[in-house]
């Protein structure tokens, strides 16, 4: 009896001309192309011809404040310059290589740096389609950074930002400040700084440069003989400001402090007038705050209708203050004061804590009158806040009036590399304060993720189709052979 | 109706005078008449025509950034008192005080100058030109001399500066040996009985408080 194997042996010739050796056959040939077919995919033999079509080259702008991005540059260059092959670019790339750069799309997780966005812009200013998607969430962000008009110096950082957004300040020395943005935006209050400023989110960077300090002048006081006079003028010396007063004491009698003239915004960097011993000066003031000057119109002066149009409200009768009030955390409340009805053209700056939790009432207003500012206070008697107020009244005293002045103090800007800092100071880019809306500007309206790139996507299931295919046909072939007895 | 405003009315001016537990600070009950006397007389400032009293250990003098403190009898000052006090004075308040023995050896002259070392630190020597002799009228040669010093009482001496304790470039304490208490304590109608009215120099005093 012929052995198993005999009779395989002897059954083969009979096979190879069957239908189903050639079903074998066929599979095996179908593996072979498949995995052909793969191994092409995969080697990008077919990616010049659909890159040249439809693909843009995708670059994921995940680094934030990098100054320099040498693969996009590296590859814009190359598309450009050499008009040739395009290289691996960011952390993925769309199938650009072998072929020109046709078209661009930024994958934004977050703002793109100052150098990107000056590379895309280059590239779209060269004929190349440049798009993106704007997946910062919260990657609007902008700085601003004023000198404050005070003896002290110091600057105000503001940024605008979603709410909610933690925003840190840094400058070249390291972490000044925190925030957390609510309304739109946060700003900060800062002594010394040294280099720029930067703010920076999770996801984006902003740099402003700080400007020249402005030089500040003296501020002119108007008062009677009185504690209010009096307790102004030395809470505004103890800020460092330079004051000078006039004082009618008596018939014909002045009392003087430093050489007081006219209002003059080449001496002055604001004006002071509480009551009316301002009445001879009002048209003086007039022309000096349309000339550019800053006044402060406060307690019983914001009665007075010289004023006229200069002030930015109506002020009310007079209303004493709440009695013990002084003696609270919010001391103004106990404060007398003439609610102001403002203009509607004027700024609110501050309601009187009072009434605040019912119906609001404004007690400080502003508004821009010609080249100046005009700064109206409901407040009477404040220096009551500074001797009866609670611990820490003076300094809160001095700083309440340094505010209010510095509100409406003249002070001629002096641009960076002008007559202030050297040229060289100012490094920064165009738009580097708002990056994010720097990018828009540049890139356009960001979009969704475009149609080729989910095409492309197509690329790798083609290679997965074929693999399954070469497989399939393998293991059939395989299946096959072993269910008719062959090895 | 008129366009013109009228002028703002301004909180008078109210002199004070501190009253404090130990010795006899009530010695010299005439001084704030004469005093409202010449501030009225010879400026337009504002002036109540009466003076008050504030207790030293009351939120009160808080009210009144100038007060007056005098007396004989040796003084000793409550830990209220002198904590009140060195406040009143960091806030910028004006405290002028007064020897009424014009006496160095003086139980009030010796005990006060303890008292406001204590609380202040050390005082320093006004100088005669500072601007508190020049904030109305003129005193060439800084405190007016008074006529008890030039009759022989006290000690017999004429003080030739006024002893301050400064605060922020102002005078926060001023403390004077020359007795201008018992100088300025007469009846205001009596006035007229003097060749030069020995009260300008009150005036002065508060017309820098108010300015300064």
């Amino acid at each position: 009896m012929p052995s198993r194997a005999e009779r395989n042996a002897s059954s083969r010739p009979a096979t190879h001309g069957s239908a189903r050796g050639r079903l074998e056959l066929a599979l095996r040939v179908t593996a072979l192309l498949a995995l052909l077919g793969a191994v092409l995919v995969v080697s990008g033999a077919f990616r010049g011809n659909r890159a040249s079509m439809t693909a843009p080259l995708l670059f994921r702008a995940d680094t934030v404040g990098v100054p320099v991005a040498p693969p996009l540059l590296q590859l814009i260059r190359s598309s450009l310059l050499d008009g040739a092959t395009g290289q691996s670019v960011g952390t993925r790339v769309g199938p650009a290589t072998g072929s020109a750069l046709r078209s661009l799309h930024v994958l934004a997780a977050r703002v793109p740096s100052d150098t990107n966005r000056a590379l895309l812009s280059a590239a779209r200013a060269a004929g190349i389609p440049v798009s993106w998607t704007d997946s910062t969430k919260g990657g609007a962000i902008a700085i601003e950074v004023r000198s404050l008009v005070d003896p002290r110096g110091g600057y105000a950082l503001r940024v605008a930002a979603p709410d909610s957004t933690a925003v840190a300040f840094r400058d070249s020395l390291g972490l000044i400040d925190s925030v957390i943005t609510s309304g739109g935006g946060a700003s900060v209050v800062v002594g010394r700084v040294t280099g720029s400023i930067v703010a920076s989110t999770p996801s984006a960077v902003a740099v402003a440069t700080v400007p020249v300090p402005p030089t500040t002048r003296r501020i002119l006081v108007f008062a009677e003989p009185g504690w209010e006079g009096k307790f102004t003028v030395a809470a505004l010396e103890e800020r460092g400001w330079i004051v000078e007063v006039r004082y009618a004491i008596g018939k014909n009698v002045t009392v003087t402090q430093g050489a007081p003239i006219a209002p003059d915004t080449s001496r002055y960097a604001a004006v002071v007038a509480l009551d009316s011993s301002v009445l001879p000066h009002v048209a003086a003031i007039r022309r000096y705050v349309q000339s550019g000057g800053g006044v402060v119109i406060s307690g019983a002066a914001t009665t007075l209708r010289e004023f006229g149009a200069m002030l930015p409200g109506r002020a009310g009768d007079r209303q004493p203050g709440v009695p013990g009030g002084l003696e609270t955390s919010t001391p103004l409340v106990g404060l007398g004061w003439r609610p102001i009805t403002p203009d509607s053209d004027a700024a609110v700056v501050a309601r009187s804590p009072r009434v605040a939790a019912r119906a609001p009432v404004v007690a400080i207003a502003a508004r821009r009158f010609g080249a100046g500012r005009v700064v109206e206070s409901a407040y009477d008697g404040v220096w009551e806040w500074r001797m009866a107020g609670p611990d820490g009244s003076v300094e809160a005293h001095r700083a309440w009036w340094s505010e209010l002045v510095r509100a409406a103090a003249f002070a001629p800007e002096i641009a960076n590399g002008a007559d202030g800092a050297p040229i060289g100071q100012f490094t920064d880019a165009p738009g580097t304060a708002a990056p994010y809306a720097d990018t828009r500007m540049r890139l356009g309206i960001p979009t969704t993720m475009p149609k080729s790139e989910k095409r492309t996507s197509g690329t790798t299931s083609w290679e997965l189709v074929l693999a399954i295919i070469a497989m399939a046909s393998l293991l059939s072939e395989w299946a096959s052979r072993r269910l008719r007895g062959a090895k | 109706m008129t366009n013109v405003s009228a002028p703002t009315a301004a909180a008078p001016f109210v002199f004070a005078t501190a009253q404090y537990e130990s010795g006899d600070w009530d010695s010299a009950p005439l001084v704030p008449a004469n005093v409202i006397d010449a501030i009225a007389r010879y400026t337009t400032i504002p002036v109540a025509p009466q003076g008050i009293i504030v207790p030293l250990s009351s939120e009160e003098v808080f009210r009144s950034p100038l007060l007056y403190l005098t007396g004989h009898l040796p003084v000793r000052f409550t830990p209220k008192e002198s904590e009140v006090m060195l406040e009143y004075v960091k806030r910028g308040g004006l405290l002028f005080i007064d020897d009424h023995n014009h006496d160095i050896d003086g139980p009030f002259h010796k005990s006060i100058v303890e008292e406001i070392r204590r609380i202040f630190g050390p005082m320093v020597q006004l100088p005669n030109t500072h601007e508190l002799y020049r904030s109305f009228f003129k005193f060439e040669n800084g405190p007016p001399t008074t006529s008890h010093e030039l009759n022989g009482w006290g000690d017999n001496l004429v003080h030739e500066h006024l002893m301050a304790i400064l605060r922020n470039g102002r005078i926060g304490v001023l403390y004077s040996n020359k007795d201008y208490s018992s100088e300025w304590s007469y009846h205001p109608d009596n006035k007229r009985f003097l060749s030069v009215d020995n009260t300008k120099f009150a005036v002065n005093l508060v017309v820098y408080a108010l300015t300064r």
